[in-house]
């Protein structure tokens, strides 16, 4: 794929979705930072020095889908669904200790969780093995949800005919 | 059995939903008060602004961004595609009355081929240099967008995107967005719908993507 | 056993991997029941696998009865709904109840794409209503679902609830109303109630051969509930069953004398499932050793419900190994025990009970 010229390697952001809009760069919210004062600001901006440190990296070998079915004093067990091998189900018991203690809460039965296995590499491009294990967050349910199920209980009994 | 061509070298996602947004509320700390992120995340998260016109930060695995019509949140953890997805949907399920009307998933592979040989293949294979004969003296592709319909009943477009790397590493970015209308302009009922796709259809989004990425990656021979 | 029943023979099929179960009933003239549903390896719903083995369509199946509504009694129900055009379906007297259909509407909020109970329950509902078929049966004990008189076509057939009571259905919609009430206030799911307080226990009589399916009932010491409760009713048929599905998996919970006593004929044939969930795995052995003191004719579906796991990098192999305390496949084909008998000659049970399939002895 020989280039016609040589040009420096950029980042960039693939956003693809609008025809007139190329997306957010860093160089636009730059010269959007000059021309704004620093009263406008709700959080004052960390020192305007370009992009962001890139993320650390995670290459997965094994990924699996998990939801808790028990929990245990100090493990708790899941059934995982295989999502590199689709089509296999495992058990597995784990430590408590292996989840992060933000998520501890959120290890209850019927939690969901996602779980790989691969390296990571850090920005400096350290590897190493690794074991992600990440709780899925969902938004806690709203007065609004609750309040609202009646009335879809009685859309569901009107749309089957139960109870009528 | 011969030796694969080219590698995966790293993969990013991302989601972006178009709409009309309010950029100052998505701190780190209303994500992490709203159980969205982890509590550690949010306080070590790096704010590079929060603003009533624009908000980026980026935490351990995840960097947000938002403007007024667009918001844009993605990770390069392959661990944390399935919990990008939960951010995304639990942020729109919290702001359920904002109208949005366009959703893209977008997942960038970046391809490091074997050597100098495969890579040009690569590129010759997109656009064979032949057809330059007498327009450009050694074409070679700078970058290529291609567009498909969407396999399904939603409106939009699958459009798959492949860009060199410049810097004699023989890697290319290919990246596929899949992108679906699901209104002509913002609107708020277009959110819970948003919503309810990224729900439904994010399995046969991801596998689309792997399949459209591993048969770019194949072209190489 | 590789062609389907006689029309004047009953068949009754435990189909059972280790999580779940599938009881397959030949209701005689070519008519079929199918309690609760589980899934193959391959992840379809096992009692259409074994009828489609045997020649048997789908239009054959007039009944179809969730026993209670955990996610291993129903994986696959909503499939067999779809799949089952002349189906009549049957379950608790408490699903009916808004205290589950909050549940039910719940889940359809939780943002999650995997296999529920209600999850399955909701399908199921919404298969009857879009194709224009009448919603559920809600059963409690004591009522005859169906009743077809002998002919030339078969040896006719009866079909009754035996549970819940009134008490049990009580005792769900406490459960119910707690399960939504406990919804934790940092993320959505729908809680697992232990208890099985609403299953649906079945006597079937196909023209002289009677069978009891226990689903998961268990006997929790009151007389108003579980099995106490069935041997106490004057309302239910009084034919001794010559063939119990055993409930709730063999477990100890689920053991009652006086159900081994009245409700059953002597040298009973049975059949058993396992379950793998969590730290418990049933039956136990004490568990399979108090069923064979009780019947030298008991069969387990399958003697292991693990499998090992599959192969995989080194580097995910290395990590297992420092990471799980324990890891096995779950995902195995269902085991099968099959009996058959002609319907005017009770007991006289001719079984096929292929590997991975075990006889129970003491």
């Amino acid at each position: 794929m020989s280039p016609p010229q040589s040009r420096p390697a950029q980042a960039r952001e693939t956003t693809g979705l609008s025809g007139t809009d190329q997306g957010t760069r860093i160089g636009a919210v730059d010269a959007w930072l000059r021309e704004h004062t620093s009263d406008d600001f709700i959080v004052q901006p960390v020192a305007n020095r370009g992009p962001a440190a890139p993320q650390s990296r995670f290459r997965s070998l094994q990924s699996w889908e998990g939801r808790v079915i028990e929990v245990c004093k100090d493990s708790f067990v899941a059934v995982l669904e295989d999502l590199t091998m689709p089509g296999t189900e495992e058990q597995v018991e784990l430590d408590l200790g292996d989840v992060s203690p933000d998520d501890g809460p959120l290890v209850v039965p019927g939690a969901v969780f996602y779980w790989s296995i691969g390296y990571r590499e850090d920005p400096s491009g350290a590897r190493s093995r690794s074991s992600e294990l990440r709780f899925q967050r969902l938004p806690r349910w709203s007065s609004k949800d609750v309040s609202g199920i009646a009335d879809r209980v009685e859309a569901l009994k009107a749309r089957t005919g139960i109870g009528r | 059995m011969a030796a694969v061509a080219a590698d995966r070298d790293s993969e990013l996602l991302s989601i972006v939903v178009l709409g009309e947004f309010n950029p100052a509320i998505f701190q780190p700390a209303w994500f992490a008060n709203e159980g969205l992120l982890r509590p550690g995340e949010a306080d070590a998260a790096e704010v590079e602004i929060i603003h009533r016109d624009v908000a980026i930060f980026t935490a351990e695995w995840v960097r947000v961004q938002v403007t007024h019509d667009r918001m844009h949140i993605r990770t390069e953890r392959e661990s944390d595609f399935d919990a990008l997805r939960d951010l995304v949907v639990g942020t729109l399920s919290l702001l359920r009355h904002t109208p949005t009307y366009v959703v893209g998933v977008n997942h960038d592979a970046t391809l490091r081929f074997r050597d100098r040989d495969h890579f040009d293949d690569f590129g010759w294979r997109l656009s064979p240099p032949e057809i330059w004969d007498g327009a450009l003296e050694r074409p070679g592709v700078a970058q290529l967008q291609e567009q498909g319909l969407r396999p399904d009943d939603f409106d939009g477009y699958v459009r798959v995107g492949v860009e060199p790397i410049l810097d004699n590493s023989y890697r290319a970015v290919v990246g596929v967005n899949d992108h679906y209308l699901l209104s002509p302009r913002p609107a708020a009922d277009s959110t819970g719908r948003i919503n309810d796709l990224l729900v439904a259809e994010w399995k046969a989004i991801a596998s689309r993507s792997v399949q459209i990425i591993t048969h770019m990656a194949g072209l190489a021979g | 056993m590789t062609g389907p029943p006689a029309a004047t023979e009953v068949e009754v099929t435990l189909l059972g991997p280790g999580r779940g179960e599938s009881v397959v009933v030949h209701l005689g003239g070519g008519e079929w029941l199918i309690v609760d549903c589980c899934a193959s390896k391959a992840g379809g719903a096992a009692p259409l696998i074994y009828l489609d083995g045997i020649g048997v369509e789908p239009s054959s199946v007039r009944w179809l009865v969730a026993s209670h509504w955990h996610d291993d009694h129903v994986r696959g129900f909503g499939q067999l709904v779809e799949r089952c055009p002349r189906a009549r379906v049957a379950q608790a007297a408490a699903l009916e109840r808004d205290e589950f259909l909050s549940l039910v509407v719940m889940a359809d909020d939780l943002m999650v794409d995997g296999p529920s109970g209600v999850d399955e329950m909701r399908r199921t509902l919404g298969a009857l209503a879009d194709s224009g078929r009448a919603h559920p049966e809600f059963v409690r004990a004591d009522q005859r679902l169906d009743l077809v008189a002998a002919s030339a076509d078969g040896p006719g057939f009866e079909l009754w609830a035996l549970s819940p009571s009134n008490e049990s259905l009580a005792v769900a919609l406490t459960d119910f109303a707690n399960s939504g009430a406990a919804v934790d206030d940092s993320r959505r799911t729908v809680p697992r109630p232990h208890r099985n307080p609403s299953a649906v226990v079945l006597h079937v009589r196909v023209g002289d051969v009677s069978l009891l399916l226990g689903a998961d009932l268990e006997t929790d010491g009151s007389n108003e509930r579980g099995w106490q409760a069935i041997v106490r009713s004057t309302g239910r048929p009084t034919q001794p069953a010559h063939f119990l599905k055993v409930p709730h998996h063999g477990s100890a919970n689920a053991h009652d004398d006086a159900m081994w006593a009245d409700l059953l004929v002597a040298d009973v044939h049975a059949g058993v499932t396992p379950f793998r969930g969590g730290r418990t795995s049933l039956p136990r052995e004490s568990d399979k050793a108090r069923i064979a003191g009780r019947t030298p004719n008991a069969w387990l579906t399958r003697g292991s419900a693990v499998a090992g796991s599959p192969r995989r990098p080194n580097a995910v192999q290395r990590t297992l190994r420092e990471t799980v305390r324990s890891i096995d496949v779950i995902s195995v084909d269902p085991g099968r025990v099959t009996m058959r008998c002609d319907a005017a000659t009770p007991g006289r049970w001719v079984v096929d009970a292929p590997s991975p399939a075990e006889r129970l002895t003491a």
